[in-house]
């Protein structure tokens, strides 16, 4: 596995200068405005896994890099095991990075101990984790083209629910109902005691998500021909 | 005989193309030269072998495996040239090459070095930066720093100067001294196959025509120029097309010996090409 991971970080490291970058101007402007903890860590758990699943995805597309991947001695369960591995890396790599430089320059010291939370890591894991497991398969079924299009769908999507909505006179839609439902349910997560058997369920459901996203990556990666 | 590879009715089906049930056998230590027009399926074989398409039906081995269920292990021992070099173009060559070294058992960071000095490559440079003749032979150069055992290789001298493809036929001719390598050539520049195939097989539109010794074709097959109603008059043996041209009629044949004992004492008849093979078998006016 460790070549593999190694194969990801020298194939993207062009990529990995920029995310770099970016994180720095990101955990600057966090500890610099006195971004909240909560606002830092749902931004953390959708960025992090749409650099690593999208971007590093994307590029294979970019280059048509996955030919040579392919051709090399291993097999594509394999290929996807080391992409979802290596995102989890670079994740992790990229929250302890965020940590430390709170820890030296955030001036309030209840952002850092909050995010250090054992809760606070584990629904950072499971936000992470759900959306993975959502840009992962996307990406690889549909490739970048896929991302730009089921992007402006959105945004289409968006402006015809709110065309709809003021048209109506009704200030309550579909679009709202999902926002507030999805909002409800971070809140819901964050606002939960941190006991042992919800702390464990955190875990459990971030593991099944994995899980998942893995052998579902898998099969449509086994499905696609170069 | 022992064959590197063994390819048994294979089929692939896309939009609009179909390979058909193809069956190939590539001898170990030889060179095998797959020649066909632009589309008729050469990329497709070698991308089936390499699993970078799903076959629909159909058993590939190579060195006697199953290409899928042993994947990796055979993937170890093959050198692949594609004829788009598959790389991170804004990647170093030599970061390109360490990512992918530690894949390769075999690997020889010497030899990598070796061959980088002979083609002239810098290994401080971005892919994007060198010609595509320099990429094919970076591609080379990593499948030959492998000591692979089977070297795959789809339209290598396409878009290549003359002077690297007659450098890439003589590493070939090299390589082959070691009687233990095989490799498949895949080409339209029929001349590139003359001068170093051992074995030939010509597809089109997804079937295989033949698939023979190069000498047999080049000493068997001859093009039979004659006047124009010779084919209404005898039955030639081993016609595999033909073309009606100003002057009469050409014919290609793949049984030269019985075609002259019938052929009219004013006909020609000249040695075939590949390409004339090439040529009558897809463009004649019927071919076979």
């Amino acid at each position: 596995m460790l070549k593999h991971i190694r194969r990801e970080l020298i194939f993207n490291q062009t990529q990995l200068y920029i995310f770099a970058g970016y994180m720095i101007i990101f955990w600057i402007w966090v500890d610099w405005q006195d971004i909240s903890f909560r606002f830092s860590l749902l931004f953390l758990s959708f960025v992090l896994p749409l650099f690593c699943a999208a971007s590093i995805q994307a590029r294979e597309e970019r280059f048509k890099a996955w030919t040579l991947n392919c051709s090399l001695p291993t097999n594509r369960k394999t290929l996807i095991l080391a992409r979802l591995v290596t995102s989890w890396l670079l994740i992790f790599a990229a929250l302890v990075f965020g940590l430390l430089f709170s820890a030296l320059f955030q001036e309030n010291p209840a952002f850092l101990s909050q995010f250090l939370e054992l809760k606070s890591l584990l629904i950072f894991l499971l936000l992470s984790s759900l959306f993975l497991a959502f840009l992962l398969p996307f990406v690889i079924r549909f490739g970048l083209s896929g991302v730009i299009i089921g992007l402006v769908a959105l945004q289409i999507l968006g402006v015809i629910t709110l065309l709809l909505t003021s048209m109506s006179g009704n200030k309550e839609n579909i679009l709202r109902s999902f926002i507030h439902s999805v909002i409800n349910a971070v809140k819901f997560l964050l606002n939960h005691d941190p006991t042992p058997a919800y702390l464990l369920l955190l875990l459990v459901s971030a593991a099944a998500i994995n899980a998942f996203n893995l052998k579902f990556s898998q099969f449509l990666f086994l499905r696609r021909d170069f | 005989m022992e064959y590197t590879v063994e390819i048994e009715n294979l089929r692939k089906e896309f939009k609009g193309f179909t390979l058909k049930d193809v069956s190939l056998r590539i001898p170990k230590g030889y060179i095998m030269g797959l020649i066909g027009p632009n589309g008729a399926g050469k990329t497709t074989i070698i991308k089936l072998i390499m699993n970078l398409i799903r076959k629909n039906s159909g058993r590939i081995l190579v060195f006697g495996k199953d290409h899928i269920r042993y994947e990796a292990e055979i993937k170890s021992r093959i050198g692949f040239v594609y004829d788009v070099p598959p790389f991170y173009e804004d990647l170093k060559l030599k970061s390109t090459a360490s990512a992918i070294a530690p894949f390769y058992p075999e690997w020889n960071q010497q030899l990598f070095l070796k061959l980088m000095d002979e083609f002239e490559l810098p290994l401080d440079k971005k892919l994007k930066k060198l010609s595509h003749g320099m990429k094919m032979k970076f591609s080379l150069c990593l499948a030959l720093s492998h000591h692979a055992d089977l070297i795959l290789m789809d339209e290598p001298t396409s878009g290549l100067d003359p002077v690297f493809r007659q450098e890439l036929l003589e590493r070939l001719s090299h390589i082959m001294l070691d009687e233990e390598k095989t490799v498949l050539f895949s080409t339209h520049i029929t001349s590139d196959l003359e001068r170093i195939a051992d074995y030939i097989t010509l597809i089109n539109n997804g079937k295989i025509l033949f698939s023979k010794a190069l000498n047999d074709v080049l000493e068997n097959w001859v093009v039979i120029k004659a006047e124009k109603d010779l084919l209404e008059k005898k039955d030639i043996p081993g016609i595999m097309g033909y073309q009606k041209t100003e002057y009469g009629i050409e014919i290609l044949t793949s049984d030269v010996k019985k075609a002259r004992t019938l052929l009219p004492s004013d006909s020609i008849t000249e040695k075939a090409s590949l390409e004339d093979i090439m040529y009558f078998t897809n463009k004649g006016d019927n071919n076979a």
